[in-house]
C-alpha cells in the first residue's frame, strides 16, 4: 500500500509543482468586468484573454436598463461618456458571469493564488494521508 | 464550464441542488475508509486541473478531468467532484455556491457514464478507453450545459449568442486535446499500477 499512496502523491504534487513552475499561468477561470474610464468598459478573464462574445449590460442607480451591446473582438464595449452607469453585468453566454458597481471597491485578493492552490491540496493531502496511516495502523494491529 | 452565481434560474438552481444532494448520497454509499485516500488525492488533482486555462477563440477553457475521475474512482467521482467545486467556489470564486449542485451535475453526470461504460466493455486498449473517457466525458458535459442554459434563459439559443456556438467552438478542441491527455496518463497507469482501477464499493 505504501508504494500505491506514493504514486497518488506524486501525481498530485507534480500537478502542483507544474503550476509552480508556470506562475503567470496560474489564474483561477473567472470572467471580470470593469470600467476602465467613462465610456470605455472592458471584459476580460483573469488570465488576460479578451472575451470577444460577451454582453453587457449597464444599469443606472434605479436598476433601469442604460444600454446593452456587445464587446467587441477586444473586448471592449464603448459608450457615451456623459451616461452614469452605476452597475454592469457581463455574461459570455457558457456560464461566466461578471458584475461591476461603482459602490464596490475594486476587489483584490491579498493571498496569491499560488497559496491558495497550496492551501487546498495541502487539505486533501492532509485528509489522505490521515486514512491512510489509520487503514495501515488498523491492519498492523489485526495482522 | 463552471456556471457563475446568477446564471441559472431559482428554479433551475434549486431543482440540480437537489438532484446534487441524491447523487452525492448515491457517492457516500458503501465508502469504505480504504478509498478515502485515492478519492483524496484525485480530488486534488480535479481542484488544480481549473487552474490550466487554454484560450480559444473569444474565451478561454480549462481541462475538466471528470473522465479520468470516472474512471478510476468509478461510482465516487461525484463525491470528489463535488468536494472540489467547493474549494474551486471558496477559494478561487471559480463557479459558484448557488450554482454548486448545477455544477456538480454538468460533471459528475458524464463521469459516472464513463464509469458505465468501461464496465460494459473492459477489454478495450487502455489508450482508447482513456481517450474515450475524456473526451465523452468533455461532450457530456458540455450537452448537460447547453440544456441547462436553455431551460434558463431563452437568450441563450438565439442568435449570436447561441449555445450551439460552445459546442463547435470552445468545448471540441478542449474534447480532444482532454481525450488525448486522459488516453495517455490511462495507458501509463494501466502499465505501472493496473490496481488502480480495480473498483470498491
Amino acid at each position: 500500500m505504501a508504494r500505491g499512496l506514493s504514486t497518488y502523491v506524486g501525481f498530485a504534487i507534480a500537478l502542483l509543482l507544474f503550476f509552480f513552475v508556470q506562475p503567470e499561468q496560474i489564474l483561477a477561470h473567472r470572467m471580470i468586468v470593469e470600467l476602465i474610464e467613462p465610456g470605455t468598459i472592458e471584459v476580460r478573464y483573469d488570465d488576460g484573454t479578451k472575451s470577444g462574445m460577451a454582453s453587457v449590460t449597464a444599469f443606472d442607480k434605479e436598476g433601469v436598463i442604460l444600454f446593452q451591446e456587445y464587446v467587441d473582438e477586444d473586448g471592449y464595449v464603448y459608450y457615451d461618456a456623459t451616461i452614469t452607469v452605476h452597475q454592469i453585468v457581463a455574461d459570455d453566454g457558457i456560464g461566466h458571469r461578471a458584475t461591476w458597481s461603482d459602490e464596490i471597491e475594486k476587489e483584490q485578493s491579498d493571498v496569491p493564488i499560488i497559496v491558495r492552490a497550496l492551501l487546498g491540496v495541502s487539505i486533501l493531502l492532509c485528509i489522505a494521508a490521515f486514512f491512510y496511516f489509520r487503514n495501515d495502523k488498523e491492519k498492523q494491529e489485526q495482522e | 464550464m463552471h456556471v457563475a452565481d446568477s446564471v441559472l434560474s431559482v428554479s433551475i438552481a434549486i431543482g440540480t441542488t437537489i438532484a446534487a444532494g441524491g447523487l452525492v448520497t448515491y457517492a457516500l454509499k458503501g465508502i469504505k475508509e480504504e478509498e478515502v485516500p485515492k478519492i483524496s488525492l484525485l480530488t486534488g488533482a480535479f481542484f488544480v486541473s481549473s487552474l490550466l486555462n487554454i484560450p480559444i477563440g473569444p474565451t478561454s477553457v480549462h481541462p475538466l478531468f471528470g473522465g479520468f475521475l470516472g474512471l478510476v474512482i468509478g461510482r465516487r467521482a461525484p463525491l470528489g467532484i463535488f468536494i472540489g467545486l467547493i474549494l474551486q467556489a471558496t477559494l478561487f470564486q471559480h463557479g459558484g455556491l448557488s450554482t454548486l449542485g448545477a455544477n456538480t451535475l454538468l460533471m459528475s453526470i458524464p463521469a459516472l457514464f464513463v464509469y458505465w461504460l468501461a464496465s460494459l466493455f473492459p477489454n478495450i486498449a487502455s489508450f482508447t478507453k482513456g481517450f474515450l473517457a475524456g473526451f465523452l466525458a468533455v461532450c457530456g458535459g458540455v450537452i448537460l450545459l447547453v440544456f441547462l442554459l436553455l431551460f434558463s434563459d431563452h437568450r441563450y439559443g438565439e442568435g449570436a449568442f447561441s449555445v450551439m456556438n460552445i459546442l463547435l467552438f470552445a468545448y471540441l478542441p478542449l474534447a480532444l486535446l482532454e481525450g488525448l491527455l486522459t488516453g495517455f496518463s490511462v495507458k501509463y497507469l494501466y502499465a505501472v499500477r493496473p490496481s488502480l482501477f480495480n473498483k470498491e464499493g
